[in-house]
């Protein structure tokens, strides 16, 4: 038997073992448990093909290093994704409820406040992990809930952690039914969350939802100009799905162009998981960081949710606060499930997808936020 | 850690600032192409019409 056929098994180390479980085990949630399968079984595969030892994908020309080359660092994956992500998405929920706007934004803290505690334990405090102010704002996007901003942000701002940063931000997106309802419930009281809202909305007109994409593109570009690839490529797909008479196009967005490009992006994000890099302490503060960012954002949107029940009379339910973190459509549907577990009569469901899609927006208006601030403060 | 303190307050401040503008713009263009009330069916638009 010629020595090259087994030089893999003689190079594999423990780590690259770890790695393979990883994958393995990434693999096996998607199938199995079907948790976020569409990307967890493309990153699995990722990381399997990148940490088989000599197999050279990861190499200057190997597929995933040129994927990595094409997709991540020109940042184009992100957004074609958010071509496809827009043309998904109904706005006409946070059109018909505007002042779902603000708890949208007010979720977005968990972005800074993760931030803050990942910038503490680094750089600027303790310094028990190797976090730079950069990678503590890649940290912090987690709290997006938004794997293509997060990748985005953290490509851009040139974050060692990136691999580990996007595989926390779409992991925990499929825990937010778990992560979210016990922080709802400990922050409302039972007659809060018990509040039947009215299904009354304000009217919109179809040209109001038409020039929504290109009203958002202009006010986010014009005050915060960095957010413009994401919010232009998001308001794009929007656009097209609004028009009405690109209906073919609006349907190969949200179904060729984000399934081609998903299967391209998870085995990429995978293939950036190599043991040498991943298996680090680090690494497994930011996966902890990623709950943090997660439940500071939920805990913000229902606390400014339970200002708004003050300020509105008791109009307005708390609860739908939680659904401002953009983790879209899940925490629109962990809100309408709390909701109705206090009061079976009780459908927040549209009222929280105004939160959601408001969060949608927020997450890209803060990542472009933070993209603009960073280089004034590191 | 001050200036992450700044970094967190003024980012939250553009993303309330950016959406309170877009919720004042897109509130004034529903309003200004808010449609017109829908005509009754039957309600015609023949003088007397509602009447006969």
């Amino acid at each position: 038997m010629p020595e090259g056929e087994l030089l893999g098994v003689l190079a594999l180390t423990w780590q690259a073992t770890v790695m393979l479980g990883i994958g393995g085990l990434l693999i096996y949630l998607g199938i199995a448990r079907q948790v976020e399968p569409v990307l967890l079984v493309p990153i699995g595969m990722g990381i399997i093909l990148a940490n088989i030892p000599l197999g050279g994908l990861t190499d200057a020309d190997g597929f995933l290093a040129v994927l990595k080359r094409a997709g991540i660092d020109t940042e184009l994956f992100p957004l074609l994704i958010f071509i496809g992500v827009g043309a998904m998405i109904d706005f006409g929920s946070l059109l018909e409820r505007p002042y779902t706007v603000f708890l949208g934004a007010a979720a977005q803290f968990g972005i800074f406040g993760a931030f803050f505690l990942a910038y503490f334990l680094g750089d600027g405090g303790l310094r028990l992990f190797d976090f730079s102010f950069e990678d503590a704002v890649s940290i912090g996007i987690i709290g997006s809930a938004d794997g293509p901003t997060s990748i985005y942000v953290a490509t851009v701002l040139r974050s060692r952690y990136a691999p580990a940063i996007v595989v926390a931000a779409y992991s925990y997106m499929a825990l937010v039914p778990i992560i979210q309802p016990p922080i709802m419930r400990a922050l409302t009281t039972d007659a809060e969350r018990r509040l039947a809202m009215p299904a009354r909305t304000q009217k919109v007109s179809p040209r109001t939802r038409l020039l929504f994409p290109v009203v958002t593109i202009l006010v986010t570009g014009l005050i915060a100009p960095k957010a413009t690839p994401l919010i232009g490529t998001l308001m794009f797909g929007n656009l097209l799905r609004e028009s009405g008479v690109l209906e073919r196009l609006s349907q190969a967005a949200q179904n060729e162009l984000a399934n081609i490009v998903t299967i391209l992006l998870g085995l990429t994000v995978g293939g950036m998981m190599l043991a040498r890099d991943f298996l680090q302490p680090e690494t497994i503060m930011i996966y902890v960081m990623g709950v943090v960012a997660f439940a500071v954002g939920t805990a913000a949107g229902v606390l400014f949710g339970k200002l708004m029940y003050v300020a509105s009379g008791k109009r307005i339910n708390p609860l739908i606060g939680a659904a401002g973190i953009s983790a879209f459509p899940m925490s629109a549907r962990v809100v309408q499930k709390v909701g109705l577990e206090a009061n079976p009569h009780n459908h927040l469901i549209m009222h929280a997808a105004g939160a959601n899609t408001a969060g949608q927006i927020a997450s890209v208006v803060a990542g472009g936020a933070v993209l603009a601030l960073v280089p004034f403060f590191a | 850690m001050l200036k992450a303190t700044w970094f967190v307050l003024a980012g939250m401040a553009i993303v309330f600032a950016t959406l309170s503008v877009l919720v004042l713009v897109m509130s004034a263009l529903n309003r200004w192409l808010r449609p017109g009330p829908e005509v009754r069916p039957g309600a015609g638009g023949r003088p007397g019409a509602r009447h006969a």
